[in-house]
């Protein structure tokens, strides 16, 4: 399998995989936990498949966090900003975000249900 | 929600600008708070500044970052109340609360854009709220103080449609009520009575809880400076609509929060000068006809007029002559200018942000004005004025023939009267065919005066629409409250007199009640 070259996170707590998925499509797994220590390195991540998106005319990003065992609230707002991120583009340029969560971790449910509510839009979550 | 307020460019851009550094505050008091790091002045900050975010976003008109501070301050006093060791639930919806409101504020205008889901993210935080209340054995809101969490916000709860169709229902029961009689009457207008109580709240609600709300946040202010100052509220029995609410919350806040800030010295200065060391502020409120007049007075320092004017003249505000020649409220219209501040460095409480200029920016925007009067070493004072007009009515007042209850119209219908041709009870002469003569009864489906009497018409004209009414004769003008507005189709309206009730008609909602005759005649009692 192919991957995009983004700087993925390989830490003992996280990692990352970024992938192609399908013909306009990008899948980035999140596994282990996420503490404040990888917080700038996941941003930058984002920021640079953001841009790989962009470039590249993707329409859809997947994350899965099903195997993200944790994410505090404040490591979560780099979500907030990739969605705002993509949402300063034009209308023809917004890519939609889909994520996959584990329902039996409560805190996705909580803190994907609340991301939903910024860009309805661009957002799903399924589970 | 309400739409922005036509305001200023530069304002709208000021009040973004501040609003997300203060977001970015409250974002960072409230990581320390929620991690058990915090200092012991974030518990007074966050509070502070998401109360002042929240009083800033309603002048400006963003209704929607004002409603989630208002939930936030929620999410803030149930996590003060658990010492800050809150469930994940409550971080997750105040930090994603706290990004929201940036989201708004980025936005332009108050309106909930596409994508965007208000309804959603509100619910899920009365969820959280709700959870939050079941864990806790469910009692109500207090503060550590054992005070009430209030908010003066019922009528916000029940959208303008559904207060008016509560009030013809009350208004219905009303009517009936005159025709009952014995038990059935009584009932009936007890019915009323609560209806109409509960629904004169939701119109024009008491302004004195928001008084002292500000009272209590300003003495806590004061405190925090190391000021001591006792505050006083007068507000009787005034009563304000909800748009005279949301003008004046704002202005009392920054009127009060600047009183303390700017005004009051500190206690060893206070005695320096001769004056006890706890400094006092008075707000006080009353009506004034159809206007709500308000002043907040201290007795601090008063404005130094000379820094105005100096500071003026380093902003360019005016030519040195027009400076030099400026009198006193001359340059307190200055403290209006957006931005103006004698200070020289701003501080979190005031200095630059939304200020004076806001103020006066809510209350005109209802029509009112605001103005400044100050002595050096005595004090200021700062006096707003706003229209409360839909609470009052001027009123042409009359009855009808035989017993009944007094009837209106309001008074923007000229009248006129006349006697009955004939006291044989014959159909009284109209100035043309074509002109029928109304019983004010009709518009309360009761009988008309029984035969035999001899009613006089009284006429009215507003603009090229006529209406003739039977009366006993008696015609008299008053000022009335409006208990229960109905929607302009609706027949009638219950009014407050300062001697009881009456029956408030809408001529034009009678089917054939007005005639057009074209222009307008001369005369009549005005």
């Amino acid at each position: 399998m192919t991957t995009i070259d983004v700087p993925n996170l390989a830490t003992d707590d996280l990692r990352s995989e970024a992938v192609p998925r399908g013909s306009d499509g990008v899948e980035l797994r999140l596994v282990g936990s996420a503490e404040t220590e990888t917080m700038a390195a996941l941003n930058r991540l984002l920021e640079a498949l953001h841009t790989h998106v962009v470039g590249a005319g993707i329409r859809e990003v997947t994350v899965d966090l099903r195997e993200l065992e944790f994410m505090n609230s404040s490591y979560f707002k780099v979500f907030v900003s990739w969605v705002g991120r993509v949402e300063e583009l034009p209308p023809e340029g917004q890519y939609k975000l889909r994520f996959l969560a584990d329902r039996k971790k409560h805190w996705q449910e909580r803190s994907l249900g609340a991301l939903v509510c910024f860009a309805t839009h661009l957002i799903r979550v399924e589970s | 929600m309400a739409a922005p307020l036509d305001l200023p460019e530069a304002l709208l851009e000021r009040f973004q600008t501040v609003a997300f550094e203060r977001l970015e505050r409250i974002d960072n008091a409230w990581m320390a708070l929620s991690g058990g790091t915090a200092a012991k002045e974030a518990e007074v900050e966050i509070f502070r500044e998401v109360h002042t975010l929240e009083g800033d976003a309603r002048v400006v008109g963003f209704g929607d970052v004002s409603l989630i501070c208002q939930r936030l301050e929620d999410l803030l006093i149930a996590a003060r109340e658990n010492g800050y060791r809150v469930h994940e639930d409550v971080d997750i919806v105040v930090t994603m609360a706290i990004q929201f409101a940036g989201l708004l504020v980025r936005k332009k205008g108050s309106v909930a854009r596409g994508g965007i889901d208000l309804e959603g993210f509100l619910a899920q935080i009365e969820q959280v709220l709700a959870a939050r209340l079941r864990r806790s054995a469910a009692t109500p809101e207090r503060t550590p103080s054992g005070r009430l969490h209030l908010r003066l916000d019922p009528a916000r709860k029940i959208p303008s449609p559904a207060r008016e169709r509560l009030a013809v229902v009350a208004t219905t029961v009303y009517v009936e009520s005159l025709g009952a009689s014995g038990r059935s009457r009584e009932r009936l207008r007890g019915v009323w009575e609560v209806l109409s109580r509960e629904i004169a709240e939701l119109e024009a609600m008491p302004i004195a809880p928001l008084l002292e709300r500000h009272a209590e946040a300003g003495a806590e202010l004061a405190r925090e400076m190391g000021k001591s100052v006792d505050i006083v509220t007068e507000a009787g029995n005034v009563h304000v609509t909800e748009a005279v609410v949301e003008a004046l919350e704002t202005a009392v806040l920054h009127v009060v929060r600047n009183a303390i800030d700017h005004g009051l010295e500190v206690p060893a200065h206070r005695i320096r000068e001769g004056k006890p060391a706890e400094g006092s502020v008075k707000i006080v409120a009353r009506q004034n006809e159809d206007r709500v007049e308000m002043t907040v007075s201290d007795d601090g320092d008063g404005i130094d007029f000379e820094v105005v004017r100096r500071r003026a003249r380093e902003l360019g505000l005016a030519s040195a002559g027009a400076l030099a020649a400026a009198d006193e409220s001359q340059l307190a219209e200055l403290l209006f200018t957006p931005g103006f501040s004698t200070r020289e460095s701003v501080s979190e409480v005031s200095g630059r942000g939304v200020g004076l200029d806001a103020v006066r920016a809510a209350v005109a925007s209802l029509g009112g004005e605001v103005r400044i009067r100050s002595t050096r070493g005595v004090g200021t004072t700062i006096a707003i004025a706003v229209p409360n007009r839909n609470a009052f009515v001027d009123v042409l007042l009359f009855r009808a023939a035989g017993p009944g209850p007094t009837f209106a119209v309001r008074a923007e219908w000229v009248a006129e009267d006349a006697p009955a041709p004939t006291a044989g009870g014959a159909a009284p002469q109209t100035s043309s065919p074509r002109e029928a003569v109304c019983d004010p009864r009709d518009w309360i489906e009761q009988p008309r005066a029984t035969p035999g009497a001899a009613p006089r018409v009284l006429r009215l004209r507003r603009g090229t629409s006529r209406c003739a009414v039977a009366t006993d004769g008696s015609l008299r003008r008053g000022a009335a409250i409006r208990l229960c507005p109905t929607p302009p189709d609706a027949l009638v309206e219950v009014v407050q007199l300062s001697d009881g009730e009456a029956v408030l008609l809408h001529p034009e909602s009678l089917p054939g009640a007005i005639s057009d005759v074209g222009a307008a005649r001369e005369g009549g009692i005005a």
